[in-house]
């Protein structure tokens, strides 16, 4: 025996053991649209980050619109919480029970307007594209010795009224929107058909 | 595309049987016939002449495992071409080494050994008591013609730990050979 005879012997082995060793020479794969896909998807995500860190969020539907309560806008640097008010408001969401009144479906479906079932209520408006007003609880009314169920005498001035711009609350579109005579601009009264709701100034937005 | 499915294509005598073949075991195939002659047109003859082989054989034949089917055709191709053109001294230098290493195996005052399947089960056995990744190493180097260097990268493994590995296996090799009476 030759070892060229043994290197031509080994050539005729298992086949199982010449499988076990076979090196890999499998095609790879073009990965460079996945690369490509990739960078594209983080160019994305920067642009989007960038738009979202610059956007101007003077805009209230879109300041409202992101977030659950006027009072969590606190945190973006963008609004100023009343000092006046209630800390407890920033910082529990307001029950129906607690607030002083909630503004009726009844009173929009008069106006023959849809309650906007699908899409979660924003009880708060805007009110000269700065201050943010969400409703009265209890506590805020004490606090400032004001009466929970307003009346027609205690109407200010009347400040405007509530629009598509400046408040997600259908109800309340087209409701005039008046200064409380005792707490100025503190609170506002809000004249819903027949009903005088309360609501308390929350938050300034400083641009 | 499944080994079956290229191999019914071969049966139905479809040209795609080589095109499907040289998509899967082309890169395989070169390999092999790479390390064997170390010359790149060597070893693209040497393919092509693997995937003519398969046309001729099959059918008849149903080779059970296609990837070391053609494997074992293209090693021998490009061991008879390595000859040849070592004759022709034109030759590559890669071989000569794997032939003095497996030299060593060899029993010292062994006369002609001409039974070479048994000379074959022989060295099955051997492997089969091996453990896997000396076994792995032997054949790669051996039956592959893989350097060192790239089967040491291939395992994870230092290129020492390789030399030492295939050298202890060569060292059991020659044990075996010399006990089953192979005075050749």
């Amino acid at each position: 025996m030759n070892r060229a005879q043994l290197f031509h012997a080994i050539g005729n082995i298992s086949e199982k053991y010449i499988d076990e060793a076979a090196p890999d020479t499998k095609p790879k794969q073009n990965l460079i649209w996945v690369k490509f896909a990739a960078a594209a998807a983080c160019i994305c995500l920067i642009l989007l980050g960038g738009f979202e860190l610059f956007s101007d969020h003077s805009d209230p539907l879109h300041s409202l619109s992101s977030m659950p309560h006027p009072s969590a806008v606190l945190g973006t640097g963008n609004v100023s919480p009343n000092p006046n008010q209630d800390k407890s408001t920033d910082e529990q969401q307001h029950t129906q029970s607690d607030e002083v009144k909630a503004p009726s479906k009844s009173a929009g479906a008069t106006r023959g307007e849809t309650p906007n079932a699908g899409k979660p209520q924003q009880k708060a408006f805007i009110l000269s594209n700065s201050y943010i007003y969400t409703p009265a609880k209890k506590t805020d009314c004490s606090k400032f010795g004001i009466s929970a169920n307003p009346t027609f005498q205690e109407l200010g001035e009347k400040l405007g009224e509530l629009t598509d711009d400046n408040t997600f609350q259908k109800e309340l579109v087209g409701c005039e929107v008046f200064a409380h005579k005792q707490a100025d601009k503190n609170f506002v009264i809000v004249k819903a058909n027949d009903e005088f709701l309360l609501f308390i100034l929350t938050a300034y937005k400083t641009n | 595309m499944e080994d079956s499915k290229i191999i019914e294509l071969y049966w139905a005598r479809s040209e795609d049987a080589i095109s499907e073949t040289d998509k899967k075991y082309g890169k395989y195939c070169h390999y092999i016939a790479f390390n064997i002659l170390n010359s790149e047109q060597d070893a693209e003859e040497c393919v092509n002449d693997t995937f003519l082989r398969a046309w001729n054989a099959i059918p008849p034949r149903r080779p059970t495992h296609l990837k070391t089917f053609l494997g074992k055709i293209t090693r021998n191709l490009s061991l008879n071409l390595y000859e040849k053109k070592s004759a022709d001294k034109r030759g590559g230098n890669k071989l000569p080494q794997l032939f003095d290493e497996l030299s060593e195996c060899i029993p010292s005052g062994c006369s002609e050994f001409t039974d070479d399947f048994a000379l074959t089960e022989i060295i099955n056995k051997f492997l089969s008591e091996l453990s896997t990744q000396r076994r792995k190493i032997f054949v790669r180097r051996y039956w592959y013609a893989s350097s060192i260097k790239e089967i040491a990268a291939d395992f994870g493994v230092s290129e020492s730990k390789v030399t030492v590995s295939l050298f202890r296996t060569r060292e059991k090799l020659r044990a075996v050979l010399k006990k089953e009476g192979i005075t050749i």
